[in-house]
């Protein structure tokens, strides 16, 4: 039962089942419901019907609503959460899409930090290298090899000091080009890694600035909806005020 | 009948002040709202820069730590046949070497130790240039989250110190009106007299 209801129709003799928004005849029958009441029923002889006093109950719910707050606490937290779900969709967007940049990169720095890195110190500073000869060294140093003692048996020098000198250089040369060629590998990984680490860097950068204004907007609207809020109580409140000031001169002119 | 009206303005009286208060009360909320919505905000923008140097953090270690043998590399006095390239190359020709004259693996060794000194350098630079790059783009972050941090900060202190002077400016007017109202309460005091009625004309 609402407020009017329970001051002034508390034995329910006006309000009936049917609803303020029922259209009725004079007689207070239904003649087209809305939702619920029953279609043709004689509710009562007031001509008004049962429908007005469910229309007085709702203004003054309405009206005890708006001195309360409950109206603009309602209103308020209604803006509040279409603000606090937009912002927490928006941040979850950005997040999503940094999550995503960093799924690309991860295989290009992870090869580079756990391996690339690591294997260029190693070379560099000292520590083991982790390394097979390669096919091209092999094939490089079979093929050399056997020139050279070739040549040398043609002089008639194989065998000699000579042979075992020209053998010598050729070996340690072609070990060189191997680790360089090794080196320039482990760089160029490492260089991957480092540019990979700096697109993440960048990415994060601008998508962290969106989620700053999605938090600044955010918060500028919930301290404007907070405004709001008490402004419309402090205007319930005026109102009040004025009414009971009214009342103050009416009774001190009678 | 007239004193009686005290009652419903003082009523009114009160009325006024609560709604005052309520607007005082919604300014400052909304303002530490604000605040720590902004505070939110700082906290993410440190976080997303403390993984950015989390991540740049081998790289620039790695350029660190060769920038400190690479002072004695470049005066000679580190050894080079400690490094791994030597020791990967010394491994590469040592077998073939076991069959070769004396003079012939001496020379072999010595040749691959002063080759490798040289390269050793450029190999160290290498790496200081790699920390280098990674402490050029740490440091764009840094400077980023400066500003982020800079005009969050100063959003929140605008915002702390607008509804500051808002809720003083609020109190001052709560009293000013409360004031008047009061200043017109004697007036209730007065109309209740009896009034002076006039005697018939005779």
């Amino acid at each position: 039962m609402g407020f009017f209801d329970l001051v002034l129709d508390p034995a329910g003799i006006f309000s009936g089942d049917a609803k303020a928004s029922d259209l009725m005849d004079p007689g207070g029958r239904v003649i087209e419901e809305t939702t619920g009441s029953d279609i043709g029923r004689d509710i009562s002889g007031f001509p008004f019907g049962s429908g007005a006093w469910d229309q007085l109950d709702e203004s003054a719910e309405e009206i005890w609503d708006s001195f309360s707050g409950a109206a603009a606490e309602e209103s308020q937290a209604e803006i509040s959460g279409i603000l606090e779900g937009s912002a927490a969709e928006g941040i979850a967007a950005q997040e999503e899409q940094r999550n995503r940049i960093k799924e690309m990169y991860a295989p290009y720095y992870e090869s580079a930090v756990s391996e690339g890195l690591p294997q260029l110190q190693a070379m560099a500073e000292g520590g083991e290298v982790d390394y097979t000869p390669s096919r091209l060294y092999e094939y490089s140093k079979e093929r050399g090899e056997r020139n050279i003692k070739r040549i040398q048996a043609s002089k008639g020098q194989f065998g000699s000091s000579a042979t075992e000198e020209r053998l010598s250089d050729f070996r340690s040369g072609l070990a060189e080009e191997e680790m360089d060629r090794l080196y320039a590998g482990q760089l160029s990984r490492t260089q991957l890694g480092s540019g990979a680490a700096d697109a993440v860097g960048a990415a994060s950068r601008s998508l962290g600035g969106n989620v700053g204004a999605l938090y600044s907007n955010l918060g500028s609207g919930l301290n404007t909806a907070q405004q709001g809020y008490g402004q419309s109580r402090q205007s319930a409140y005026e109102g009040l005020s004025g009414a009971l000031s009214g009342l103050a001169n009416y009774m001190e002119a009678g | 009948m007239a004193f009686w009206a005290i009652i419903p303005m003082l009523a009114s009286m009160y009325a006024s002040q609560k709604g005052q208060q309520s607007a005082m009360a919604s300014t400052v909320e909304g303002a530490q709202t604000q605040a720590n919505i902004e505070k939110m905000s700082r906290e993410y923008s440190t976080k997303v820069f403390e993984e950015d140097i989390e991540r740049q953090k081998p790289f620039y270690d790695a350029g660190v730590k060769a920038g400190v043998k690479y002072d004695d590399a470049i005066t000679n006095k580190l050894d080079p046949t400690k490094s791994g390239a030597y020791q990967t190359q010394l491994g590469l020709i040592s077998e073939d070497l076991e069959d070769a004259p004396e003079y012939v693996r001496e020379g072999a060794i010595e040749k691959l130790g002063a080759i490798e000194g040289e390269k050793q350098k450029g190999r160290l630079m290498d790496l200081q240039q790699i920390g280098l790059g990674a402490a050029g783009s740490a440091g764009t972050s840094s400077t980023n989250l400066g500003n982020v941090l800079a005009q969050s900060y100063e959003l929140s202190g605008n915002v702390m110190a607008g509804a500051t002077k808002s809720v003083s400016e609020q109190k001052q007017s709560m009293w000013n009106t409360t004031a008047s109202q009061l200043s017109g309460l004697p007036s209730y005091f007065s109309a209740s007299k009896p009034l002076k009625t006039e005697e018939p004309i005779r």
